[in-house]
């Protein structure tokens, strides 16, 4: 058997393996696992779908081009929930075991492991990618605060008049 | 070997005591500490801003000082138990609310996975039902027989400065939307229980600067920004010479007009910030078209309270002003705008704290003839209801296809659905104004929306990233109608999330801009003798 | 361990019950005092409950709105979701009371992603939730039959309803059946959603165990442990208790002590726990009020005096700017002093 063809054979275990994997990294990991209505269950639904997705796009291998549309996706979530960088872009590498042990196990695709090079390689791409990513939703949110700030919201707290009121009361008692 | 290695990856990263992240928890609730740091809480008010309101009559913000909460001593005044203590007892024999919402929780979890904080960020603390327990374990501890005697096999602990962190941290994520309190089977209103939460913290001395800034200001200048009487006039005025320039025809609107028959109030970010000011104008190409006789007010220029958000005498006290404000001047009625909290005050508090207003009309649409008796105590109408009520006798002239440009989708604002009821009305107005419209998924929208994530006064950019987290929920949703019909317009009627649904929707679907339904009625409008340009984008284009 | 604590603590009761009724003499204990005490205490607590809530005023309008108000005459207003008249309100209650509204409301949307094994899993339990609640309550009505002398007709149709499957002798109730199996679901739900797990208190265990373990001694009673229980006996018992002359006879089984000193158990500990949900609901004001707030003014009996921001004052400190900016003032501008 091939290597790929194993892998596809295995896609929805290893997918499965994947994704609970990377909602292990929540506290609610029990929900997000089992609600399956995507408005009801954001996160769970968007790294269900986006995993699935790049793992298509692994196995096809290639210079990882396709893979910024899935993994923006999950990136744009895990880079404002209080994760650390690594801690956001970690999961992505669980693949790379979890294909190796699911491949071990079993006699007739235990040969197979040795030939996980390009695949692993393809991971590597999609964590660079990942990288790459993570940066630009940080960017965009430091980019957001500064618009914000821009648009004038800040005024709401910036403004000096209460404090100044506060300095007549004060010369009013003095 | 290779389960080995997936371990340590594990544990490799899942360091640390984040609260968003890291191992399940084994340990019982109560036994997780919060911990603060940069980015997931706003900044504490300053003490000069707590000072100024302690200092005005009727209101009681006791113990400013400068703290923060990264500090492991908060600094708390030496009896802050005893305060916390006789301010929940207080407050139980005020409202039956929180004695029934304390008292009746049975924990089926129903609410669990209905609050867009929990959907967003995965802390069970953000539970609707386990952020009442942060309160309920105290209550349990000192107000009930069981707790007393069971102690914590009840689920009562004593109240320590870390539950008082605690409160702090969760009851500044959640923004009092009621969605949670829609499915509880008892109707309990977590909204209630955060309200609770944070009276009780200002009496330590403990708030947020977001909120009480614009508290102080709008006290002193009668809106959150804090613009004087002739700011505020010069704002509203560029709006008509943005008007004039788009149109040709020049509006000349008044302020604290004796004698005129309607009292206009919205919130004051609509006359300041992108993209209310859009929405802004909108209201006064609609006023200008049906010829209304009405005023603006400099001294209640602000139709939003953070009152709601800190204690219910700071929101008397601001929202006093409207009453105050259409006495002196003589109106018959007044006419709000579009704004999400701001309705919640006036639909369900503003006649119990102001009231009666027995020296106005029932609100009587001029053009229409059009009694609106469901206003006939508070003689307060939505802008919505009025603007349907146009259509409905075919009173405006438009021009649907000028909003050609857009795909409109609708958000309801959390307070007018779930405090008020005023689903239709929206919808019927851009039935009128716009072609496309598709409606986001059912469980989303009318009673069941998603809050933006940044209401009561959590919309401040040092807590961006909560933020765009707790707004996830929403933004999916839009997403979706994004994907599915191209839509690329979220309307609304509400100024919080006119400004922060423009932050979320260029985070997470940047293709997708935030409006208010004036905004497009304003654009559809066909003014007498009006001399207008192919506008590719209504209002906002730039000439 | 929370759920062992309810275990263990309902075996005790259960072991108190057993080993005291064997005592001489205690049976009049289990059997009479008891049981006053009990409705002593359930009735006292549950008044005493109900009058500390309404002692504490509704000082605000606080109605949650699941539906289109009433407004235009053109818009169509949902009654039931956001009611403006006491009737409505009272529909609204029913449907919540009766149908348990709020627990169905979770309507999905059509788009799912995977298998639908989940499918609407919160509706389980409202399903299950209503079973064991309406099990309950049919259980509680036809247990007025051994308290009446002659029992009314329609506890008895209500009983030959019950068991009109006539499966096994005696015919099994489904209600028995309806309210252990709605018990297993919640105490599982309760235990193996890991959410609702991380939530739950020994005071949520407990009165599911303890609602078990009377259905089942009720069961072993009806079916399985006949013998022992005689039925007369009981009936006697019940019909004294109600008249104030209760006759205790020795021919009652210790299985029969069980159960009732379980629902003497459940009796005392209602009105000092969650299961005031039943009085509580009636009284919630998000659920309570009427949407017509602006139509008809709430009154706060302990609104406090406020007054806003004066006017006069606010002109006073803008007043120059005012007349600079021509917006009308009440006073004119004094001319300035040079006195300092």
């Amino acid at each position: 058997m091939e290597l790929t063809e194993a892998l596809h054979n295995n896609r929805y275990t290893i997918v499965d393996k994947w994704v609970v994997y990377t909602l292990a990294t929540y506290q609610a990991t029990d929900f997000l696992n089992k609600e399956k209505d995507r408005f009801a269950n954001p996160i769970g639904s968007t790294i269900r779908t986006s995993l699935k997705t790049l793992f298509q796009l692994l196995l096809k291998g290639g210079d990882g081009a396709g893979y910024a549309e899935p993994l923006s996706q999950i990136m744009h979530l895990r880079s404002v929930q209080e994760f650390t960088p690594s801690q956001a872009v970690a999961p992505l590498n669980a693949v790379k075991h979890i294909a190796r042990d699911i491949l071990a196990a079993d006699k007739q695709t235990k040969d197979l492991v040795k030939d996980l090079y390009d695949f692993e390689f393809a991971v590597d791409l999609a964590v660079l990618a990942a990288f790459d990513l993570y940066m630009q939703c940080r960017e965009k949110v430091y980019r957001i605060r500064i618009a914000e700030i821009k648009s004038g919201a800040a005024i709401l707290t910036d403004s000096a008049c209460p404090s100044k009121a506060l300095k007549n009361i004060r010369k009013i008692n003095e | 070997m290779a389960v080995a290695k997936l371990e340590q990856l594990s544990q490799s990263v899942v360091q640390g005591p984040s609260l968003a992240t890291g191992a399940i928890p084994t340990k019982d609730w109560m036994d997780i500490p919060v911990v603060f740091k940069p980015g997931n809480y706003a900044f504490p008010a300053k003490k000069d801003k707590v000072e100024y309101l302690n200092s005005q009559s009727g209101l009681h913000f006791p113990n400013a000082r400068d703290w923060s909460p990264e500090d492991d001593d908060w600094q708390l005044p030496e009896n802050w138990k005893e305060i916390i203590i006789n301010g929940l007892r207080e407050r139980l024999e005020k409202f039956r609310s929180l004695k029934i919402f304390m008292d009746c929780c049975v924990r089926c979890g129903a609410c669990a996975d209905k609050c867009h904080f929990f959907l967003g960020t995965g802390d069970p603390k953000n539970m609707p039902v386990l952020r009442a327990e942060l309160l309920r374990s105290v209550y349990r501890n000192d107000f009930t027989l069981a707790g007393k005697v069971l102690g914590r096999l009840a689920g009562a602990r004593e109240v320590t400065p870390e539950v008082i962190k605690e409160w702090f941290m969760y009851s500044y994520q959640c923004t009092e939307c009621r969605r949670c309190s829609a499915f509880c089977p008892y109707g309990i209103d977590t909204a209630e229980v955060t309200i609770v939460i944070r009276e009780l913290l200002h009496l330590l001395g403990i708030g947020i600067n977001w909120i009480l800034e614009p508290v102080s200001n709008s006290n002193r200048t009668g809106n959150h920004m804090g613009l004087q009487p002739h700011t505020f006039k010069d704002n509203v005025e560029f709006l008509a010479d943005d008007i004039e320039n788009l149109t040709g025809v020049r509006i000349n609107p008044t302020f604290n007009r004796k004698g005129a028959e309607v009292l206009f109030i919205t919130p004051s970010a609509d006359v300041f910030a992108e993209p209310g000011l859009y929405t802004a104008m909108g209201y006064l190409i609609l006023f200008e078209h049906i010829g209304l006789d009405y005023t603006w007010s400099t001294y209640a220029s602000e139709g939003g309270n953070f009152g709601l958000f800190t204690n219910n005498e700071s929101m008397k006290k601001l929202n006093a002003k409207m009453y105050a404000e259409a006495k002196r001047l003589g109106v018959k009625w007044i006419l709000g705008g579009e704004c999400g909290h701001m309705w919640r005050v006036v639909h369900q508090y503003m006649d119990t704290m102001n009231g009666p207003a027995d020296f106005l009309e029932v609100p009587k649409s001029p053009i229409t003839g059009t009694v609106f008796h469901n206003a006939a105590s508070t003689k307060m109408t939505h802008i919505s209801e009025f603007t349907a009520d146009l259509f409905k006798h075919n009173k405006i002239k438009v021009d649907k296809s000028r909003n050609d440009y857009l795909n409109v989708t609708f958000h309801d604002s959390c307070n007018p659905a779930r405090a008020m009821g005023l689903l239709e009305e929206p919808r019927y107005v851009l039935k009128h104004v716009v072609n496309n419209y598709h409606e986001m998924p059912e469980n989303t929208i009318r009673e069941q929306t998603f809050c933006c994530g940044s209401g009561t006064g959590l919309n401040t950019d040092e807590i961006m990233e909560l933020r765009m987290r707790s707004g996830l929920p929403r933004a999916n949703a839009v997403k979706y109608v994004e994907e599915k019909h191209g839509v690329n317009m979220l309307s609304c009627v509400c100024a919080i999330d006119r400004a922060t649904l423009t932050s979320l929707m260029s985070y997470w679907n940047p293709n997708v801009g935030v409006c208010g339904i004036s905004e497009l009625v304003g654009n559809a409008i066909v003014l007498d003798g009006e001399n207008r340009a192919e506008l590719d984008e209504g209002l906002r284009t730039l000439l | 361990m929370k759920y062992a604590y309810s275990f263990l603590a309902v075996i005790a009761l259960i072991l108190i019950a057993w080993l005291g009724s064997q005592i001489p003499g205690m049976q009049y204990f289990f059997g009479v005092a008891v049981p006053y005490l009990a409705i002593m205490v359930f009735l006292g607590g549950f008044v005493y409950r109900v009058v500390y809530w309404a002692k504490s005023p509704v000082p605000f309008s606080i109605q949650t709105s699941c539906g289109q108000a009433k407004s235009l005459d053109f818009i169509k207003p949902n009654r039931l979701e956001c009611p403006t008249t006491n009737a409505e309100v009272v529909a609204r209650m029913a449907l919540e009371v009766l149908t348990f509204r709020s627990l169905f409301r979770n309507t999905k949307s059509e788009i799912y992603d995977g298998p639908k094994i989940t499918y609407e899993s919160s509706k389980w339990l409202w399903l299950f939730g209503l079973m064991f609640h309406y099990s309950f309550l049919i259980i509680v009505i036809r247990h007025l039959r051994l308290f009446l002398n002659p029992v009314p007709e329609a506890i008895a149709w209500l009983d030959w309803a019950d068991s009109m499957f006539e499966i096994g002798t005696p015919a099994m109730y489904m209600t028995d059946a309806g309210l252990l199996i709605g018990l297993l679901f919640l105490f599982t739900r309760r235990l193996f959603n890991r959410q609702v797990r991380f939530l739950s208190l020994l005071n949520d265990y407990f009165p599911l165990v303890l609602l078990f373990a009377i259905g089942v001694t009720g069961v072993l009673m009806r079916m399985f442990l006949r013998d022992g229980v005689d039925i007369n006996a009981i009936k006697q018992l019940a019909v004294g208790l109600a008249t104030f002359s209760p006759v205790i006879s020795t021919d009652i089984g210790a299985i029969f002590y069980i159960h009732l000193f379980l629902v003497c158990i459940l009796l005392i500990y209602f009105p000092f726990s969650k299961l005031m949900h039943l009085a509580g609901v009636f009284l919630s004001p998000t659920r309570n009020m009427r949407n017509n707030s602006r139509e008809v003014r709430h009154i706060n009996p302990w609104n406090p005096d406020i007054k806003p921001h004066s006017y006069a004052g606010y002109e006073d400190e803008f007043r120059e700017y005012m007349v600079e900016a021509g917006i009308p003032v009440e006073k004119e501008p004094t001319p300035q002093k040079d006195e300092a």
